[in-house]
């Protein structure tokens, strides 16, 4: 009897997880917005920022009226980067919690296989990092890009930084594994100089046998390739004397930086990022936040956001929650936020004509947010980059 | 002289070994190989006295590592927090000492060694595991040091403080274990610990003073390695592997042995990984004790 009545509620339960595939958590109710950060482990400094970001844009969204008279609501859960438990909180979040749309993977496992999850529920997956170019195919629909690009966009926008400053001693440290070995080839094709790169394991934790073997000359050091390893690859090259006028990383939230090098920050440490933390729109934007928050919004709460903000706008011009019609929306969309450029998409949902934005490190505190200790100088911007396509 | 180098990613295909640059290997050289030494001497030591092959020991240089670092967060200065670390390894040293291994040193020969292992290793996950969430990614000491040059020769003056600190601790332990009653009762303990008995040495009071002492040693290990380079809780299992090795190679009751076997790997790891790449200095480092092994199969016994 106990058998047949938990059989029937799992019965309920599943027809109304299926009926709520529709993405509409009930009319007048309110839409659901679901994020699956790595909020342990080591891209917890990227799960934070990024659930801060998009957490500051949904109770702004509510406090103007929500979307179409309906309030957002989001639901937050760690990952750990643990691509099984990212694929199964996403299922849980669409199919018990009824999310319309999800945000939030960092970690490229995590990327690939939510990635294979929107497209098999079909609801929107806004990425924040996972920047392998394997996370999309030509036939993705459902996942998007929202700040880091792939790397061999990233590489190019990078080629056009040694082009513009004429740097000709260019050194590359790059990981045994998918991401070091996409910046690897992304060098070696989009360079317009040669470049002496090195490979290096990925769990490695002593570079000076591979500094040792770049010219005291070195102007450009990309430690873009070596995510683990970026911070110590910065902190042995001053060891050793080193002193390029420009060392690059690959998206890391700012403040991570700043704490790991203190000062050593300023001495041509290099933060990529889409957010424009320069334009008015930004500031406005970060003032809003450092008064309700008492926080400083970075680049990466300026990602999450972005997210937040992205999927509301989506919804407003859909007319719907139905996730598809989302993903539809958000492919075709047109829309000004805290970007240099407008957020654009391809069929496959990489963004289009983005700018990637180089700034430097220096003592003192943005306008925004004066009790910092550091605040970020441009140092250059790219053209609008063309999509990578993976065909 | 020109070498050809593993032109492992691009850039060109044969590139000059600098002579200069060969000062600067040797120095990194030498303070790896003191850091292994440390790390050795820290296995060997608990081995000796007491049978106890203690797998936690790269637990302990990371845990006083991220000690350090989360004082240093509070505003302290490197130094004491360094000193913070070191004695919060020790006091996690007397806890382990008083509780797991009161009940291990119950038990005798081989039963002693497999449950020491399971135990130490034990430790090892569990303190991993309470680690990892607020410490989830990789840290070091948040010191800036200056170049210091000889000659064309940049030297990585974390090196340089690694070689100073290392090789005075490993100094002091020698004269420790050489002049004072407790380091020679420790040395009687470890050649017989019947006749120890018999002429009034206390071996499990000796073995608590060691391991402490050992857990002491890791610590000072681990924040030498975080001057120059990030360590993180998974850094734990590899410094415990290196210690492992250099204890293999070295002689696992031997700690000048394992002092020896660890600069000697130290030398050969970094002149591996600047001439020939680090995947195949990894390998040499397990080739070696391999070969120490089919060399001296009786190691540890």
């Amino acid at each position: 009897m106990r058998r047949r009545t938990f059989l029937g509620a799992a019965g309920v339960a599943a027809l109304s997880g299926c009926v709520n595939l529709a993405g509409d958590g009930g009319e007048g109710g309110p839409i659901t917005v679901g994020a699956i950060e790595p909020l342990s482990g080591p891209f917890t400094p990227w799960g934070t920022t990024h659930r801060d970001g998009l957490r500051f844009a949904i109770e702004e969204i509510n406090a103007d009226g929500g979307v179409d008279g309906r309030e957002l609501s989001l639901t937050v859960t760690d990952t750990a980067s643990d691509p099984t438990d990212a694929d199964s909180v996403f299922r849980r979040m669409v199919e018990q919690e009824n999310a319309v749309a999800v945000t939030g993977p960092v970690s490229s496992d995590v990327g690939i296989r939510t990635a294979r999850t929107a497209e098999e529920l079909s609801v929107p997956l806004l990425l924040h990092m996972a920047g392998s170019e394997d996370v999309l195919s030509r036939g993705s629909r459902y996942t998007f890009r929202t700040a880091l690009l792939p790397a061999p966009t990233t590489m190019r926008a990078q080629a056009q930084l040694v082009a513009e400053a004429g740097y000709e001693s260019v050194g590359a440290i790059v990981a045994d594994y998918a991401w070091g070995d996409s910046v690897r080839e992304g060098v070696r094709e989009q360079f317009p100089v040669e470049v002496r790169t090195r490979t290096a394991p990925v769990g490695a934790d002593d570079f000076k046998p591979f500094l040792r073997q770049f010219p005291e000359d070195l102007e450009m050091m990309i430690a873009t390739g070596h995510p683990p390893g970026a911070v110590t690859i910065m902190r042995q090259q001053f060891q050793l004397g080193y002193e390029p006028a420009v060392t690059t990383e690959s998206g890391f939230p700012p403040a991570l930086i700043h704490d790991a090098l203190g000062g050593d920050a300023t001495r041509g440490i290099t933060h990529t990022h889409l957010t424009d933390v320069y334009s008015e729109e930004f500031r406005a934007v970060a003032e809003r936040y450092a008064e309700a928050t008492g926080g400083r919004m970075g680049t990466h709460e300026g990602y999450g956001y972005v997210a937040g903000q992205l999927i509301a706008e989506a919804i407003r011009r859909a007319g719907s929650t139905d996730p598809a019609e989302l993903a539809e929306t958000i492919r075709g969309i047109r829309f000004d936020t805290l970007y240099a450029n407008p957020i654009q998409y391809t069929e496959w949902g990489e963004l289009r004509d983005q700018r990637q934005i180089y700034s430097g490190y220096e003592a003192g505190a943005p306008e925004y947010y004066p009790d910092a200790e550091y605040r970020l100088t441009e140092t250059f911007r790219t053209a609008p980059l063309a999509p990578f396509d993976p065909a | 002289m020109r070498r050809l180098l593993a032109a492992d990613g691009g850039g060109p295909a044969v590139a000059a070994v600098d002579p200069g640059q060969l000062v600067g290997v040797a120095v990194d050289a030498v303070a790896f190989g003191l850091f292994l030494a440390l790390l050795g001497v820290g296995i060997t030591l608990v081995f000796g006295l007491g049978e106890v092959l203690n797998l936690a020991v790269g637990t302990f240089a990371v845990a006083s590592v991220l000690v350090a670092v989360a004082l240093t967060d509070l505003g302290v200065g490197v130094a004491p927090a360094a000193l913070g670390g070191v004695l919060a390894v020790a006091a996690l040293g007397v806890a382990v000492d008083r509780t797991l291994l009161s009940l291990v040193y119950r038990s005798e020969g081989q039963e002693r060694e497999l449950l020491g292992i399971f135990v130490t290793l034990g430790l090892a996950i569990t303190v991993d595991g309470l680690l990892v969430k607020p410490f989830p990614g990789s840290y070091t000491l948040p010191v800036s040091f200056g170049v210091v040059r000889v000659g064309p020769a940049p030297l990585a003056t974390a090196s340089l403080v690694t070689i100073a600190v290392g090789g005075a601790v490993l100094l002091g332990l020698a004269l420790f274990l050489r002049y004072t009653y407790l380091g020679r009762a420790a040395r009687t303990v470890f050649q017989d610990e019947t006749g120890a008995v018999l002429v009034g040495v206390e071996p499990r009071r000796v073995r608590s003073l060691v391991f402490v002492l050992s857990a002491a040693v890791a610590g000072v290990a681990g924040l030498a390695y975080a001057a120059g380079a990030a360590v993180g809780v998974a850094s734990g299992f590899e410094f415990t592997t290196f210690a492992v090795i250099v204890a293999v190679v070295g002689g696992v009751r031997s700690v000048p042995g394992a002092a020896a076997a660890g600069l000697l790997l130290g030398v050969v790891v970094q002149f591996a990984s600047y001439l020939v790449g680090t995947f195949v200095a990894e390998m040499l480092l397990f080739l070696v004790a391999v070969a120490a092994l089919l060399v001296r199969p009786e190691v540890f016994r």
